[in-house]
């Protein structure tokens, strides 16, 4: 080890270049990895619904004075429900994953310390059905409770429906149907009673804290309504096409929004900020990776010729080939190590840096380690060449007068 | 002596030609990747209306009770947009030549011509000053008058490319619209209105659509066109339309012209007053005078509308820059010094350290002038693949020439900087060893 | 035309004090060729590298050409050494990836000459050594002599004052060693001052001054004149 670290002592600069460098990468690449985790668990995570039986679309009265809500919502249904492939329909105010929604802080009493967030959707009895949703307990509503409403119109419901999530902060201990929430006055017992509980739907806000909290009320739009319905998945994509324009041409009294989105499209386009940042993030640190070896490559090939004459004498005095190998693997090793010491303090520097400014959680020690793991089989593979010309450096060059 | 150092520049870029590509190519692609993620930030950050942005405020008024609705960091933070009481009160008292509420609303539109389908476009409602306020540009007619908004005028200013589609080029002004089942007269044409970031109205994002045509705030109350936005309620906003448009919901927003300071101080004031009148009532529960105005600059900040993954993007690309600029340092310097000897004979006839120095410092700006050509082509890409990744991008965040012109300035500058070290160590080799060396 | 007085070079490290050359002085005359001879580490190298204002003397003084050289900024003595000294090494040191014109243009750069001037130098200096025709060889395709040959044009380009050339034949067969030589003996007549390092007794012979150095010191000044005085 004694002339590895005379020769990096000597070669000062170089040897401090190459740390900083090593340095940065594992900062850098440990914290993208971290982001880039988190963001995939984001994304993978169930909407609740069968999204790749899915597709929604949007009709809106022209005259809303005039226009029949409920009789227009019973003919559009069967007019759905009559198209081959289409095996269930309900209309609503909005969607999981759409970005846009109602939410509410729902409690069972004044001063809850429960009080939790949660979206509303507007709901009736084909819902679950449609959106493959599954009633966990309780009962599902019933036809005859869902009532239209006027737009603007906050009624309080007289039943609801709760996720699994949101019953499970409400109702720690299980029995959630049966029970009221508070009324509008936060009173006990005076709000909707749930009915039921159902399994996971998520919110409209892929970002939210709540996000697997939501609530179903019993009320249909009586103006703009989102139309969800159910197909076969092999038959969404045309669909999506027929059903609207069909819809569109039936009744010219309201307007139906030029194209459907499938819940696969609403999906990609609520995840798509993550997408990029997974996409941006792996691109930078794979160059940085590139670019970081090929920058050992060029110091440790630089090295090689600036001690030709050394190495020559080293060999001419009985160090085999493997020995030469092996002292710029050491070499390289040592130069590592003290990259990824200070690449540690960069990283959580960087990681604490960034979550002050955004909502980034702490990097797990886990990355750092793929990280140093990874900076040092890429400190060996890039030294592996220039150490093994080193090695083949002849002996004779020491003999060889100046 | 400087084109002598540019010749020499080109030679050592053409020694060891894999050295200077490796350098070249790290130092394009952390210039570009640098420059496509600044690009990003400034046109984000940039000015929606600098001619008038120190003048214009938006008015935040403390009508809420409870947890503020709108800022999940501050639970004081007054909410940023006006009860329809407050923002009528305002409009009729509060102290300015110009202010004015607004709120997002949209109507199907009918054409006479039966063969185009009724369709949806976004709508302002809101008076006739905005016209002014944002100085928008009228290619026909002008805004409605006063009186229009008093009495509720069926009447409407359209944007250029609405009037097209629905007039073609001929003047409209006179002329009819369908918005669902009304008819409106069309007394004006702006240009179209779509500054980005939309600063007076971010709910529907930074990078929201442009409204396609204005109408008169009470007309829109009249008709209950319904609100598209954000609306925060801290009680139930009642059953119905009147019951909303009276009740404590928050969803107008609210924009005032105020020249100096003085202006502001009594607007402020006003806005005080107001407050405490309304607590007086029962109303405004919160005593703490939490109203406030706040200019362009402020409000898009207070609004955080940069995205935080451009700021994470530029932070790592100025991170991968700095790899890319240790590399190059590093590179410069085995190169440079690999050529000891014929420095030693350079020294020996007569060149001097200071130009051994600056011969070197030329060569590392030819090799960051060739970053930078490199840099240009891949800022152009990453823009493109940008793009691709945030639709919203396009047209958005485009190259322009004064970036460009940073980027040439900044991978040059950056490169010597880097060139420093390397050109001051070889100005330094000792020659008569170089020259005994062979 | 050089006159050193008392030069003192030393070499410190942090443990130890080399002294190169002690107490040395030594005056050289216009037009004189002067063979600095002594064995290996006797001081020669440092001699010359001070006289060309390679390096610096620790103590003394040394004037160049009517001018004390020995406390100037490096600055101006870059610019003595450009146009008034010249230099030949023993291994040539032309640069290789320029070819001869290139390789002798390199001091008359930095004299920011222009170039049809330093056109006109080069084509006279490379035919002095009788090199016109390769021009626009590079140093790989010529031999040592013909390198040899184009370094010294390279060193007479600038009409330098002083010529100082290192072991100038010691890469050189004997029969080369010999052209060299003579051509030397032409510069010189033409009346440019040579000072030339060598271990070769031979060639020190031919000098018209012989300089010896042992441990730093000049110990022994031959007359080479007086020689000649006495053999005649």
């Amino acid at each position: 080890m004694g002339p590895t670290i005379r020769a990096l002592l000597k070669s000062k600069t170089g040897a401090i270049l190459i740390i900083l460098e090593v340095a940065i990468t594992l900062a850098i690449v440990s914290n993208a990895l971290s982001m880039i985790s988190t963001r995939s668990a984001a994304m993978a995570r169930p909407s609740g619904v069968e999204e790749e039986r899915l597709f929604t679309f949007r009709s809106s009265p022209i005259d809303r004075n005039t226009y029949p809500a409920e009789a227009a919502f019973a003919a559009d249904r069967a007019r759905l429900l009559a198209l081959p492939g289409v095996e269930n329909a309900y209309a609503t105010d909005q969607l999981p994953l759409s970005g846009s929604g109602s939410s509410t802080s729902v409690k069972l009493g004044p001063d809850d310390p429960r009080e939790s967030q949660t979206a509303t959707y507007y709901a009736d009895e084909n819902t679950l059905a449609t959106l493959g949703v599954k009633l966990l307990s309780g009962r599902n509503f019933d036809a005859r409770e869902i009532r239209t409403l006027k737009p603007r119109a906050d009624e309080t419901p007289s039943v609801v429906l709760i996720s699994k999530a949101l019953s499970d902060s409400l109702f720690p201990d299980g029995a959630a149907v049966g029970k009221r929430l508070a009324g509008r006055d936060d009173s006990a017992g005076t709000g909707p009673e749930i009915v039921g509980v159902y399994g996971k739907l998520q919110s409209p806000w892929n970002g939210d804290e709540y996000i697997e909290n939501t609530l179903l009320m019993p009320f249909r739009p009586g103006g703009r309504v989102a139309w969800v319905v159910r197909a076969q998945p092999e038959a969404v994509l045309g669909l999506q096409i027929s059903a609207r324009d069909m819809l569109a041409n039936a009744d010219r009294s309201r307007m139906v929004s030029p194209t459907a989105q499938s819940m696969l499209e609403i999906r990609a386009e609520s995840y798509r900020d993550d997408r990029a940042m997974i996409v941006l993030m792996s691109i930078l640190s794979s160059l940085l990776i590139v670019i970081t070896a090929f920058g050992i490559v060029g110091m440790a090939s630089f090295w090689v010729t600036q001690r030709t004459k050394q190495i020559g004498m080293r060999r001419a005095l009985g160090a085999t080939r493997s020995a030469i190998v092996r002292e710029f693997q050491l070499e390289n090793a040592l130069l590592t190590t003290a990259g990824a010491a200070l690449g540690i303090a960069l990283a959580y520097g960087a990681n604490y840096w960034f979550a002050r400014q955004a909502n980034i959680p702490m990097l797990p020690l886990s990355y750092v380690l793929i990280g140093i793991v990874l900076v040092f089989a890429l400190g060996q593979l890039a030294v592996l060449r220039p150490a093994q010309r080193a090695s083949r450096v002849s002996p004779a060059i020491a003999t060889r007068s100046v | 002596m400087t084109r002598y150092y540019l010749q020499l520049a080109v030679r050592g870029l053409l020694q060891h030609r894999a050295l200077t590509a490796l350098m070249v190519f790290a130092i394009g692609l952390g210039i570009a990747a640098t420059m496509t993620g600044l690009t990003i930030l400034a046109r984000y950050g940039s000015d929606p209306i600098p001619q008038k942005s120190k003048q214009l405020f938006a008015v935040q008024l403390d009508a809420w009770k409870g947890d503020s609705p709108t800022n999940e960091f501050d639970f004081n933070a007054p909410p940023d947009q006006l009860t329809y009481k407050d923002a009528t009160a305002l409009m009729q008292r509060a102290p300015a030549k110009r202010q004015t509420a607004m709120y997002l609303t949209g109507a199907a539109l009918q054409s006479d011509n039966a063969e185009i389908a009724p369709f949806f476009r976004p709508m302002r409602a809101t008076q006739n000053v905005f016209f002014e306020l944002f100085e928008l540009q009228f290619i026909y007619g002008a805004a409605w008058r006063d009186s229009d908004d008093a009495a509720k005028a069926r009447v409407t200013v359209l944007t250029q490319p609405l009037s097209e589609m629905l007039f073609g080029a001929s003047n409209p002004v006179g002329k009819q619209v369908q918005y669902g089942a009304e008819r409106f007269t069309v007394v004006g044409v702006v240009k179209e209105f779509a500054p980005k970031p939309k600063f007076y109205d971010l709910n529907q994002g930074t990078l929201g659509d442009a409204d396609a045509a204005y109408l008169p705030i009470a007309t829109a109350i009249d008709l209950s066109m319904n609100q598209s936005g954000n609306t925060s309620c801290f009680e139930s906003s009642g059953n119905g339309w009147s019951d909303f448009i009276a009740s404590e919901c928050i969803w107008l927003q609210y924009w005032v012209e105020l020249e100096t300071a003085a202006e502001t101080s009594a607007y402020l004031s006003f806005l005080n007053a107001y407050a405490d009148e309304q607590h007086k009532l029962g109303r405004f529960v919160d005593t703490t005078r939490n109203n406030h105005v706040v200019d362009v600059k402020q409000w898009l900040k207070q609004n955080k509308v940069v995205p935080q993954d451009s700021k994470i993007f530029v932070y790592v690309s100025i991170g991968f820059l700095l790899v890319c600029l240790i590399n190059a340092l590093g590179l410069m310097l085995a190169k440079f010094l690999r050529r000891a000897n014929e420095l030693g004979v350079r020294r020996a006839l007569g060149a001097s350290k200071r130009s051994v120095f600056v011969q070197h410092l030329f060569e590392a700006g030819a090799i960051g002038t060739a970053g930078a050509a490199l840099g240009v082509v891949l800022t152009i890409l990453g823009l493109k693949g940008m793009h691709l990744l945030y639709a919203k991008l396009e047209n958005f965040a485009v190259l322009d020439l004064k970036t460009l012109a940073i980027l040439v300035l900044v991978s040059v500058s950056a490169t010597v900087l880097a060139g420093l070290l390397p050109a001051w160590r070889v100005s330094q080799l000792p020659p008569a060893r170089a020259l005994k060396a062979n | 035309m050089l006159k050193m007085s008392n030069i003192k070079k030393y070499y410190r490290t942090a443990l130890v004090e080399t002294h190169a050359l002690r107490n040395f002085s030594l005056h050289v005359k216009a037009g004189e060729f002067v063979a600095v001879t002594g064995p290996s580490g006797s001081g020669k190298t440092t001699f010359l590298n001070l006289a060309g204002l390679l390096e610096e003397p620790s103590e003394g003084s040394y004037e160049l050409d009517g001018v004390r050289v020995d406390q100037m900024n490096d600055d101006a003595r870059s610019k003595v050494r450009n146009e008034k000294l010249g230099f030949i090494f023993q291994s040539f040191n032309l640069i290789p990836d320029l070819n001869l014109f290139d390789n002798v243009d390199v001091p008359l750069r930095y004299r920011r000459m222009p170039s049809a001037e330093r056109k006109k130098r080069i084509e006279e200096a490379l035919e002095r050594v009788g090199l016109s025709a390769r021009m626009k060889h590079y140093p790989a395709e010529l031999s040592g002599g013909q390198q040899q040959r184009a370094a010294i044009a390279r060193a007479l380009a600038g009409s330098p004052k002083l010529l100082l050339a290192d072991e100038p034949t010691g890469n050189l067969d004997s029969a080369r060693a010999r052209a060299t030589m003579g051509l030397l003996e032409e510069i010189n007549a033409a009346g440019t001052t040579i000072i030339m390092v060598t271990h070769d007794p031979e060639l020190a012979r031919r000098a018209q001054r012989n300089v010896h150095v042992v441990d730093g010191e000049l110990v022994d000044i031959d007359r080479s004149e007086n020689l000649f005085r006495a053999a005649a």
